[in-house]
């Protein structure tokens, strides 16, 4: 029968694992998330690469390659799922002669950092990066075409242009879905247990079957993983306020006293 | 006396077969205030674009202080033979739709029914003779002199100007556009430091101190610290104007500084503008504001369909306007 003093039980008992589990999904989702979103900029960049006739021949060549390469990798990266691109990944290293079980990081904190975390670390990088490149695309074009003439017509070259004017604007356009993929992130990184990365997942799905306890061990692994996504949320809305100009204020009931006073 | 800064000679852009501009020459001296009215589509922005290639001109010459920085004498537009090019492609679409209208005929008799070996024959002939007709379709190419081109190349030195110089040009010819353009991730007062700091190379602190002298002389330095979201149309355009000024131009150019404005607020842009034309700035104003243009301006440009129809002193153009255009569109007004 089930038995919710077992749910208190099991989490207190292993609550050393847990901890660990915890620290590695934000670490994969918070690193995936926001290299990839840099990764992701130069991939929208890329895709946006305009071959003028004007360029000498091997520019040409050289940006319809870079180009090329730059739409595969998205196609490719978005129409598979994460978890075979992390068994490809394995195997594929693998066969190269690389075994991640090898790797050992000179320091331990909470029993995180091993090989197979820095597997799924590239692993959920790579992958957030080609999603984070359509992200920031679409930012780009939502971006007023005047504030690029606004810039040039004042000097700016255009690396100027981009850095200070148009991709800070697109940035704050795509912040919403860019905070979704961080969200995304948090749960899709239980995919890579699959390559015994030992995020929560892993952790949970271990100290269900060592306690025999299932239904308890996932409703745990449930609950986590929705105060994880709450926090994330409730993050990225203060960030958002805080770069409208808005003041932020870190009581969550703050705008129903004030409502409230007002009557 | 007076020194030339700006040198426009047959400057003509052309968007594929439409001309938007026709061989415009133009000296601008030191001090001066040029308004260029027109009507809608006429050519106006387009030229004023033109000075600071914004938009790239087809042919001509831009002298920016004795520095040449756009020269193309010929293009490869005036080496098309148009009139028997558009002839070609009139008779080209006649021809198409002919043979379809043809086909068309042997195929309804076909679904109604009537089929024997002849119509069958008479299809595959039509059809044939479709394709065929499609498959030459009339193209620009043909009608390109290339011989008198190549030569016309060959005579004139090939002229190009790095982008950097480009920048250099626009940092000193700085414009105003209708629609603002203000940074929209940007407070107000560092709308005005950022060129000035990467563009210049000036200091933070010496960009502020000309952005507020210059906002203050746009009567915005209680504003600083706004978005530009945050202000009135009115407010948005004198930001810009104080924006053009920190960069310390030779020449402004306002594109419509007024049209996206209600008439409230484009007194307020205007008497800024007022004063700058009296403090000696050299200004071309594209604009629909004719007291403006009447009062402010020393010269004034009457543009139609990318020509220049009229120009002079302001008193004659509008006391004695000579062509039955100008004539016209005054009384319109």
């Amino acid at each position: 029968m089930f038995d919710w003093g077992k749910i208190g039980k099991i989490f207190v008992e292993n609550s050393d694992l847990i901890w660990s589990g915890i620290a590695t999904t934000v670490i994969l989702s918070l690193f995936g998330t926001f290299v990839g979103l840099i990764l992701g900029i130069f991939l929208a960049y890329g895709k946006n690469i305009k071959v003028r006739d004007t360029d000498i021949f091997i520019i040409k060549i050289l940006k319809r390659i870079l180009k090329g390469f730059c739409v595969g990798y998205s196609v490719v990266l978005r129409g598979t799922p994460m978890m075979v691109q992390a068994l490809i990944f394995k195997y594929g290293t693998n066969a190269l002669g690389l075994n991640w079980e090898d790797i050992s990081f000179p320091k331990e904190i909470l029993n995180v950092f091993n090989g197979w975390f820095l597997a799924g670390l590239i692993v959920i990088t790579f992958n957030t990066a080609a999603y984070m490149g359509e992200i920031v695309q679409s930012g780009l074009n939502g971006v007023d075409k005047g504030q690029i003439e606004g810039a040039r017509s004042l000097g700016m070259s255009g690396a100027q242009t981009s850095l200070f004017v148009i991709l800070p604007q697109a940035i704050r356009n795509a912040l919403p879905t860019i905070g979704n993929e961080l969200i995304v992130n948090i749960k899709d990184s239980s995919v890579l247990n699959i390559i015994a990365v030992s995020e929560l997942f892993y952790r949970l799905k271990n100290i269900a079957t060592t306690n025999y306890a299932f239904l308890e061990a996932y409703i745990i692994l449930a609950l986590i993983y929705l105060v994880l996504t709450l926090i994330a949320s409730g993050i990225l809305k203060l960030i958002e306020k805080k770069l409208d100009g808005q003041k932020i204020s870190l009581n969550p009931f703050g705008r129903y006293l004030r409502a409230r006073k007002e009557i | 006396m007076s020194e030339t800064i700006l040198e426009i000679k047959n400057l003509a852009k052309f968007f594929g077969k439409t001309k938007v501009l026709r061989d415009i020459s133009l000296n601008v001296e030191k001090g001066d205030v040029i308004a260029i009215i027109g009507p809608s589509g006429s050519g106006k922005s387009t030229f004023l674009r033109c000075l600071n290639l914004l938009e790239e001109p087809t042919r001509g010459e831009l002298i920016f202080k004795g520095e040449t920085y756009f020269h193309i004498i010929k293009c490869k537009n005036d080496f098309v033979d148009y009139e028997a090019y558009h002839k070609a492609l009139d008779a080209y679409e006649e021809e198409l739709v002919r043979t379809e209208d043809n086909l068309a005929i042997y195929q309804n008799l076909k679904i109604e029914g009537k089929v024997d070996d002849s119509l069958n024959k008479k299809i595959a002939k039509a059809k044939k003779e479709f394709k065929e007709v499609r498959k030459h379709p009339v193209q620009k190419i043909d009608f390109f002199d290339s011989k008198s081109y190549e030569e016309a190349i060959k005579n004139t030195p090939k002229f190009s100007i790095s982008n950097k110089e480009i920048n250099k040009i626009r940092s000193k010819i700085n414009m105003v556009f209708q629609s603002f353009n203000l940074f929209e991730n940007k407070r107000v007062i560092d709308n005005c430091c950022l060129a000035p700091v990467k563009v210049l190379k000036m200091s933070n602190a010496e960009a502020k101190e000309i952005a507020i002298k210059e906002l203050t002389a746009v009567n915005m330095q209680d504003r600083m610290n706004y978005y530009p979201r945050e202000l009135s149309g009115g407010q948005k355009q004198r930001v810009a104007i104080a924006r053009a000024l920190c960069m310390n131009p030779e020449v402004i150019l306002f594109d419509e500084p007024t049209s996206a404005l209600d008439p409230e607020m484009v007194d307020e842009v205007l008497n800024v503008m007022k004063k700058l034309a009296s403090e000696g700035r050299t200004m071309i104003v594209v604009t629909h504001e004719m007291n403006f243009a009447k009062n402010v301006a020393n010269k004034v440009i009457f543009m139609d369909k990318g020509y220049v129809v009229e120009s002079g002193n302001p008193k004659d153009i509008f006391e004695n306007p000579k062509t039955d255009r100008l004539k016209q569109f005054l009384k319109m007004n």
